[in-house]
């Protein structure tokens, strides 16, 4: 069986960490983490992921131009992606929810199991 | 007539006299119009009769003795004179008493009257007997000529051929010229410059043989050049074979004098009788009017001389007088000791018409003191006994006006005096009318000194010391003419003093004439002092108000005040600043045509709390985000609210509405919001990586844990939520502040599915602390309404942990649904510990915590009431509650049905 690939772009490096043990719990699937927007996709030229879980609040990029520049690559366009964010500015969300996205969740309010369940399904 | 006058009148009468007698000529005072003629001189001596004869003679009598032969001329010459108003020189013989007749030159002068009317001749009468123009017939021998000449007492000269011939020596006397000087000359050498051309002509005349006076009166000189005044008397001569001029000359300078002194004095009597005014009246013993003067004639209507000669008594006495004059008359006659010098009596004019006249009388004496007449001075005082009459008469009818007024006043006369003093008036001066009338005491009414009332000055028509004194407090009256009014305050009346207020007035009679005051007065002292206490009460409420609006004005909050019309009744300063509006626009206006508040979000009207304000006589708040439309299109948010304004009863007449800019504390508020936006996201991120963590090794994979350890990291994860939680609503709490649009999804939902689902949620919490959560839902609670589905959920969590934790152990909690036609209300009651009365109306404040509780419950943010509720008004609900300490509180909050 092909092993899936999720791609975490996250900026803290404790909430990646817990993120990655969280997700660790899916089988078969490779996490692969990304520091920060550009990285990420980096990252992507390598692998294609299955599903990209996105902060917002990141320096140099934040999580909505990557989203765009997701969106605009040919290659990754149609790939779920997941916000994961402490930030819950409508407009951002407006943004993202246009750009398309399969979630939005803010981190506090979700424990990491939901959010491992949620993403598991579009694996 | 004065005293000096009569005295001056005697005098020269006396004089006149005098100067008559002791000429040795004959002089007579001829009256034209009364044709009365009297003599004056040695008459017996001259011709025989005495004066009395002579005087009694008259002028017809003059006439008579006149030669036969003589007369016409003499008559004709007079007239001639008489018209032409000259002097006069006649001759004529004179028969004497004895028959005999003697030549006489009658020379005088005609006396005009004040008219300028000749009325009288006064002339000289003298004997020519003498052998002037006997001289005539003389032979011609020169020497017994000249002998003769010399002899004359006349000065004489001898003319021939215009020249002077001879001189006697007289006439060198008389003007100085010695013989030498004179023989040989023109004669018109000696005469004055002005009559040369008379004599001449005269001279050039007569030796033509034309008729002309022989004897005339000219001027010649003296040797010095000056004037003598001589009489001539010319004749023609032979002399020598030719025709001479024999000119007798006489100065005549004294006599010349005589008669202008006579003349003089004449008319001085003249003038003196005939003073304006004065009526002068002389008459005899037998009360013939001897004089009367100009005057006296014309006020009795009759010519001049009508009346001499006239019995005064019987004529111009009107019979009802007559017995009482004739007795005054006779008294003065009879030199008794009781002679009234003063006396009146009527007249009666010769038309019958009655004049009234006021004498002054005294006796005429002659040189024996023997009474020879009356002379009277007269005053026609008709006019002014009228005049007393019906002043009297108008004074009288003023009286009885004025007796019964029930205002004080009093009337003086145009001598101050008081004429009349009515009752009311001694009433409230303490004056009697009988002490006051006569007198000008009027000032005692009103001063301590004496000085001059209102009346007084009105009466004298002194505008000047109106003004003066009066100043400030007088005006011209309005609605009488010629009237004065005042108001002034007079501390020496009464007790306190006295306002009154006074009106004085000219009263004239028919003619126009001032005749007198009256003055009328009220005492207004209790007028004057209730509008004291008015003005100063005004004052006072004045003063207030003029604070309250300084305050009104200089608070810093924008005030103003509507009438039960929205009309704008005041409008401070602040909220000129903050409108853009001035004062002067705002005053009076509707107030949605100055103030346009609009709403934040959608620009709909928000001046509702204005309206329900005035409405429901009930404070109402502006609605949160409010903006107020300036007067130059800006808007600026505001906040605050409307307060009724009721009178006495409780009726609403008004609002007051106090509002703020509020840019300033949105800016603050934004930035607060901003910062706790910022940084409760922040806060997220580890409170994220703690929870997440103690998930895993809650779920083991770190290991196995112990009991314990499990149980120290659940107290971990709860105490991390519980931060999470209030990162939550603080979040929440900032969103509703700065008015973003609660993100309000509105979906289909049923009341009852929020009950099931809270009550699930919320179980574990209920048992914790040991709560039973009971639902009641009413069938017609099976509706559908419109709402955010999660907002509300939290609504109902909201108030359920509430009622959860504020209970008592072992309470219970019911959660009921109910609906009505327009909307679905929601009842959370528990019966826990309340909520004190005075903090109830904090409750929907932002972290705000009964005291009650806080000592019992630390747990808690304060924030979820102010959630709460704004997510249920977002919805287009309501909440409210009712709460009693230690017994319960029950929340409520609807939900619209309508979309």
């Amino acid at each position: 069986m092909e092993r899936k690939k999720i791609l975490v772009i996250e900026d803290d490096a404790i909430l990646s960490k817990a993120l990655h043990e969280g997700l660790k719990e899916i089988k078969n699937i490779d996490i692969l983490l990304a520091r920060d927007g550009k990285e990420g996709l980096e990252k992507t030229k390598e692998y294609i992921p299955d599903v990209i879980l996105l902060d917002i609040l990141m320096p140099k990029m934040n999580g909505v131009e990557v989203l765009e520049k997701i969106r605009k690559n040919e290659s990754i366009k149609d790939i779920p992606v997941f916000i994961i964010s402490v930030v819950e500015n409508e407009e951002s969300i407006a943004r993202c929810v246009k750009l398309g996205i399969k979630g939005y969740f803010i981190k506090s309010n979700y424990s990491l199991e939901s959010i491992v369940e949620t993403v598991k399904e579009y694996l | 007539m004065t005293n000096q006058l009569k005295e001056k009148l005697i005098e020269s009468e006396e004089r006149y006299r005098i100067v008559t007698e002791q000429t040795g000529q004959l002089i007579y005072d001829y009256d034209i119009p009364s044709g009365k003629i009297e003599w004056f001189g040695k008459t017996k001596q001259l011709i025989g009769y005495s004066k009395k004869e002579m005087d009694a003679f008259g002028i017809t009598g003059w006439e008579k003795m006149i030669h036969e032969e003589d007369r016409k001329q003499a008559v004709e010459e007079l007239d001639k004179a008489f018209k032409k108003g000259d002097k006069y020189n006649v001759v004529y013989r004179f028969q004497k008493k004895d028959g005999t007749y003697i030549k006489v030159a009658d020379s005088g002068v005609f006396v005009k009257n004040k008219k300028g009317k000749l009325s009288r001749m006064l002339g000289v009468m003298k004997d020519v007997t003498e052998e002037y123009f006997n001289v005539r017939k003389m032979e011609e021998s020169e020497k017994k000529y000249k002998a003769f000449v010399e002899r004359s007492n006349d000065g004489v000269a001898l003319l021939q051929e215009g020249k002077v011939v001879f001189i006697n020596s007289k006439l060198e006397k008389m003007f100085g010229w010695t013989r030498k000087d004179a023989v040989g000359k023109s004669f018109l050498n000696f005469i004055y410059p002005t009559e040369v051309e008379k004599v001449q002509t005269m001279y050039e005349e007569r030796l033509r043989g034309k008729k002309v006076p022989a004897i005339y009166e000219s001027t010649m000189v003296n040797k010095n050049h000056e004037p003598i005044f001589v009489e001539l008397n010319a004749g023609l001569i032979d002399y020598n074979g030719k025709k001479a001029d024999l000119v007798y000359v006489r100065d005549v300078s004294e006599r010349k004098k005589i008669l202008d002194d006579v003349k003089e004095e004449k008319e001085k009597a003249e003038g003196y009788l005939n003073i304006a005014g004065s009526i002068i009246l002389a008459m005899d013993i037998d009360g013939k009017i001897t004089l009367i003067n100009k005057m006296g004639n014309k006020l009795l209507g009759y010519k001049e001389g009508e009346l001499i000669g006239k019995n005064w008594i019987s004529l111009c006495i009107p019979k009802s007088q007559g017995k009482m004059v004739r007795e005054v008359f006779q008294q003065v006659l009879s030199g008794k000791k009781k002679f009234p010098e003063h006396f009146v009596n009527n007249v009666a004019t010769k038309t019958g018409e009655e004049r009234i006249i006021s004498w002054n009388n005294s006796r005429i004496l002659d040189d024996e003191n023997k009474l020879i007449g009356i002379l009277s001075a007269g005053e026609d005082v008709t006019d002014k006994i009228k005049a007393e009459e019906e002043l009297k008469n108008s004074e009288m009818i003023l009286k009885t006006v004025l007796e019964g007024s029930p205002i004080p006043n009093f009337y003086i006369d145009k001598n101050h005096r008081i004429v009349y003093w009515n009752k009311t008036l001694e009433k409230f001066s303490g004056i009697k009318a009988k002490d006051a009338i006569g007198t000008d005491i009027q000032w005692k009414v009103f001063y301590e000194k004496k000085r001059p009332c209102m009346a007084d000055l009105v009466v004298d028509n002194n505008i000047d010391a109106i003004k003066q004194l009066y100043a400030g407090i007088y005006k011209k009256s309005e609605l009488i003419p010629n009237a004065y009014e005042a108001v002034d305050y007079f501390p020496g009346i009464g007790k306190n003093g006295a306002w009154l207020s006074f009106t004085a007035a000219q009263i004239r009679d028919v003619k126009g004439n001032v005749i007198g005051a009256l003055e009328s007065l009220e005492d207004i002292t209790e007028m004057k002092l209730s509008e004291h206490a008015l003005i100063e009460k005004m004052e006072d409420i004045r003063i207030e108000k003029e604070k309250t609006e300084k305050i009104i004005y200089g608070i810093g909050d924008g005030v103003f005040v509507l009438d039960k019309n929205y009309k704008i009744l005041l409008f401070n300063n602040a909220a000129e600043n903050i409108s853009g509006y001035t004062h002067k626009e705002a005053f009076g206006k509707h107030f949605s045509k100055i103030l346009k508040f609009v709403s934040e979000t959608d620009n709909t009207d928000k001046s509702g709390f204005l309206q329900n304000t005035i409405e429901t006589g009930i404070s109402h708040k502006m609605e949160n985000h409010t903006l107020l439309i300036t007067k130059s299109g800006e808007k600026v948010p505001i906040a605050d609210s409307c307060a009724p304004l009721k009178d006495r009863e409780g009726k609403v007449i008004g609002g007051v509405v106090v509002f703020r800019d509020v840019t300033e504390e949105r800016k603050i508020d934004q930035m607060k919001n901003e910062f706790i936006s910022l940084a409760s996201h922040q806060l997220r991120t580890p409170l994220s990586g703690i929870k997440w963590f103690i998930e895993l090794l809650l779920q083991g994979k770190a290991g196995e844990l112990t009991i314990q350890q499990k149980d120290y990291l659940t107290q971990v994860a709860q105490s991390n939520e519980r931060m999470i939680s209030l990162i939550e609503d603080l979040l929440s709490v900032s969103h509703i502040e700065t008015g973003k649009k609660f993100v309000i999804e509105k979906e289909k939902a049923h009341p009852s599915d929020f009950v099931e689902e809270s009550l699930i949620d919320l179980t574990p919490l209920a048992e914790q602390y040991g709560i039973k959560l009971v639902s009641k839902i009413t069938k017609n609670c099976n509706c559908t309404i419109f709402v955010d589905k999660d907002k509300i959920l939290q609504v109902y969590y909201n108030l359920l942990s509430n009622a959860i934790k504020y209970s008592k152990k072992g309470g219970k909690v019911i959660i009921s649904c109910n609906s009505d036609k327009n909307s679905v209300i929601v009842s959370i009651q528990d019966f826990g510990y309340g909520i004190p009365k005075k903090q109830q109306k904090r409750v929907f404040e932002k972290f705000f915590r009964a005291d009650n509780i806080l000592t019992k419950q630390t747990d808690g943010t304060g924030l979820g009431l102010y959630i709460a509720k704004a997510i249920v008004e977002a919805n287009g609900g309501e909440m409210w509650f009712k709460s009693e300490e230690n017994k319960g509180t029950t929340f409520y909050f609807s939900l619209p049905k309508k979309k």
